[in-house]
């Protein structure tokens, strides 16, 4: 049944800045299946975003990807028929070449946080950038329709006429009203939730294979979050998408994820399915996670929150052993402190990166 | 007598003489300027004609969608905006006579009483990074509303300083940092140091914990449940996270398009809302639980444009329930269950869901 679309092998991304290197995503393996949604949630910091960029080959100077892999099992479309697989490294790219241009927003679309701006200082160096700015930024200035027409005529083979009536019904497919005057609107004359639909909008126009979601709905209130949230789910049964969603939010993974992988300063502690994780967590950093939440509608008892003491660590200055050790609740001096724990599968389809769970 | 009662957080679900703080039709419209000379052509009612109030020791939840006023609301009590309209009644110490309490209106105090009931009153803001000052070492922050108020003791100053830090799980020796060295968290911290420098006795929380991760979340709302037990402080708690909201407040209010569509205690607005826009609310809400299947009503279009309104009742285009009525007239905010209070013409007769 599963059929990996992208594997991460031991990734590794640092960014090598004055005050010496930080590793952005340390040791990191993934896979994503084709037409399921992984989730990967994790505290800020914790790299979960710059796996995402390592997949699109589009890491910010003066990051780098140092160590790893990354297989995209591409389907070759003959006639709209799939066909034959092909197998490209996408690390091994040139990240201005034709090969990932082609990928990129085609075959993986991308959705990101709406206020944009938290975007830009990733975007001010780097040549390779306008490309990538293009495809996840409306440009002010331009109506919102010339916007999808033109990813599609990007990547598709169809005339001008064709990709603005694909615009139009993508916008209607992600619930805009009026789609034929929309259109012709600049992003300013949409409403936040709307512009974040347009953005889906430009994503899926392709019919990508996997989407990228990153924190795509944390900027939205509630009810629109859940339209998006509806949109998202619909079009992924429709097409058959993977969906790798990135989020700090519990309560949107526990509703989208098939699996979720757990990253703590840039390593994977825990990976499961998403009923595991939630009833069946075995790491002490998603445990806590999972406990420091207020539940809706759970009765209050007191109503102290489990929090996890301590602070995320410095990241020029990692704890030896297990990163997670000065915070975790469950700490063994004289191990936890010393050896790093490698990662131990546990139950069927549920790894875990702990030593409670090793024989050390 | 009267300070002995106040020295127990607020019990009874009446509504009674344990208020702090009544709001009584207040109201903000912010003009709509067009032109070189600056014409008014509309106002945007950012907040309009909202009625509430907070007992002594409380905490009242203000939640609602963004651009639903629950901001303006929290600031326009301690006049950062001045409001339009209204009354905010305030229970001071600070301007009582001979130790005793005088319930004052907030927006007809002259700028002389304003200061002395600010004391009494201060806010916690949402972004610890633009809130604070950079150029300022921890201890100027901490200590600036002390200068301010004339209340600066020298080296007196220092040990309150340092007691308050601690009190908000900071150390001594941050005394002398400046913010930047701090993670957001900490920094909120220091905030809330700040807040609590003069001893208030209204702390208004403008969404305090939203951009902070989980695992901070949990520390700052503990930490400030433990201040409040500590120095009886009573809350207003604005934010948009209703998990958040049901687990901090005693009372909560939900707001929508300026207007409070209902207000009751937590626990059952929650279980029995009364509002068709609080039950959606309500639902909308992921759970951190992939084995719930909830029948979740999603609500079609976006937040009414405050600026330009529909008409009757704001929530009737995206109201599930409406009926004429609900198009034609602005339903009045009555009180249905003794401290339950809501706005909606189809309130009586709706069985809607909690959670």
């Amino acid at each position: 049944m599963n059929e990996p679309l992208i594997e991460v092998k031991d990734l590794r991304v640092e960014f090598d800045v004055r005050a010496g290197i930080v590793k952005a995503v340390d040791g990191l393996t993934l896979t994503i299946q084709r037409g399921k949604t992984l989730g990967v949630i994790g505290e800020s910091g914790c790299g979960k975003s710059m796996t995402a960029r390592a997949i699109l080959n589009m890491i910010p100077k003066p990051g780098k990807i140092t160590h790893g892999k990354i297989v995209y099992h591409r389907q070759i479309k003959n006639n709209g028929q799939s066909q034959m697989e092909d197998i490209v490294e996408l690390t091994g790219l040139d990240p201005d070449g034709k090969t990932i241009r082609e990928i990129r927003g085609g075959e993986i679309g991308m959705i990101f946080q709406e206020p944009m701006s938290s975007l830009t200082p990733v975007y001010t160096v780097g040549s390779h950038i306008n490309e990538a700015v293009s495809l996840h930024h409306l440009t002010p200035v331009r109506k919102v329709g010339d916007q999808i027409a033109e990813q599609v005529m990007a990547h598709r083979q169809v005339t001008k006429e064709e990709a603005r009536e694909i615009a139009i019904k993508m916008l209607q497919r992600v619930g805009i009203p009026k789609p034929t005057e929309r259109v012709d609107n600049y992003p300013h004359q949409l409403s936040g939730g709307q512009r974040q639909r347009v953005m889906i909008a430009i994503a899926l126009s392709c019919e990508p294979g996997l989407l990228i979601a990153d924190e795509p709905t944390t900027a939205l209130d509630v009810s629109i979050e859940a339209q998006i949230l509806d949109i998202m789910r619909e079009l992924q049964e429709s097409v058959n998408m993977a969906i790798m969603f990135i989020t700090h939010n519990l309560g949107v993974i526990a509703s989208m994820a098939d699996e979720i992988v757990v990253m703590y300063m840039g390593k994977a502690v825990e990976r499961a399915k998403v009923v595991d994780l939630f009833k069946n967590a075995k790491h002490p950093y998603t445990q806590a996670l999972l406990k420091s939440i207020p539940h809706l509608g759970k009765k209050k008892t007191g109503g102290r929150l489990a929090s996890i003491s301590g602070m995320v660590p410095d990241p020029f200055n990692l704890p030896t052993g297990c990163v997670f050790h000065p915070r975790c609740p469950m700490f063994m001096p004289g191990k936890c402190d010393k050896i790093a724990p490698s990662w131990t599968k546990v139950d069927e389809e549920h790894w875990v990166s702990c030593l409670l769970y090793e024989e050390v | 007598m009267a300070a002995e009662s106040q020295m127990k957080p607020a019990q009874s679900k009446a509504k009674d003489d344990n208020i702090l703080l009544e709001v009584k039709g207040l109201k903000k419209y912010f003009p709509i300027q067009k032109g070189l000379l600056r014409k008014t052509v509309g106002y945007v009612k950012a907040v309009d004609d909202v009625n509430f109030y907070v007992r002594e020791g409380e905490t009242l939840g203000l939640v609602g969608e963004s651009g639903c006023g629950k901001s303006t609301a929290g600031r326009s009590i301690i006049r950062l905006y001045e409001p339009t309209a209204g009354e905010v009644l305030f229970k001071s110490r600070a301007l009582g006579s001979n130790g005793g309490q005088k319930m004052v209106n907030l927006l007809e105090l002259s700028p002389q009483d304003m200061k002395t009931v600010r004391k009494e009153i201060s806010m916690v803001f949402q972004d610890p990074v633009n809130s604070l000052n950079p150029r300022m070492t921890v201890s100027d922050i901490v200590a600036e509303p002390l200068t301010i108020h004339g209340l600066n003791l020298g080296s007196e100053t220092e040990a309150i300083v340092i007691s308050l830090l601690e009190r908000v799980g900071l150390r001594p020796d941050h005394l002398r940092r400046y913010p930047h060295e701090f993670s957001g968290g900490q920094r909120q911290r220091i905030g809330i140091a700040r807040a609590l420098s003069l001893n208030p006795r209204l702390v208004i929380c403008d969404e305090p914990v939203s951009a902070l991760d989980v695992s901070i979340q949990a520390q700052t709302l503990n930490l400030l449940q433990d201040l409040q037990k500590d120095f009886n402080l009573s809350y207003i708690f604005v934010a948009h996270d209703l998990s958040v909201v049901q687990h901090i407040s005693d009372r909560v209010a939900v707001m929508y398009v300026g207007k409070v569509a209902e207000i009751a205690d937590a626990e059952e607005l929650y279980s029995h809302p009364l509002h068709p826009y609080t039950e959606a609310l309500l639902s909308a809400v992921p759970k951190a639980d992939p084995l719930y299947k909830s029948d979740r009503i999603v609500m079609q279009g976006d937040v009414a444009d405050p600026s330009n309104p529909p008409s009757g009742c704001y929530f009737h285009p995206r109201c599930r329930y409406a009926e004429e009525v609900c198009k034609l007239k602005t339903p009045e905010f009555r009180e249905l269950k003794p401290g339950h209070f809501v706005a909606c013409h189809r309130a009586e007769e709706l069985t809607l869901e909690g959670i």
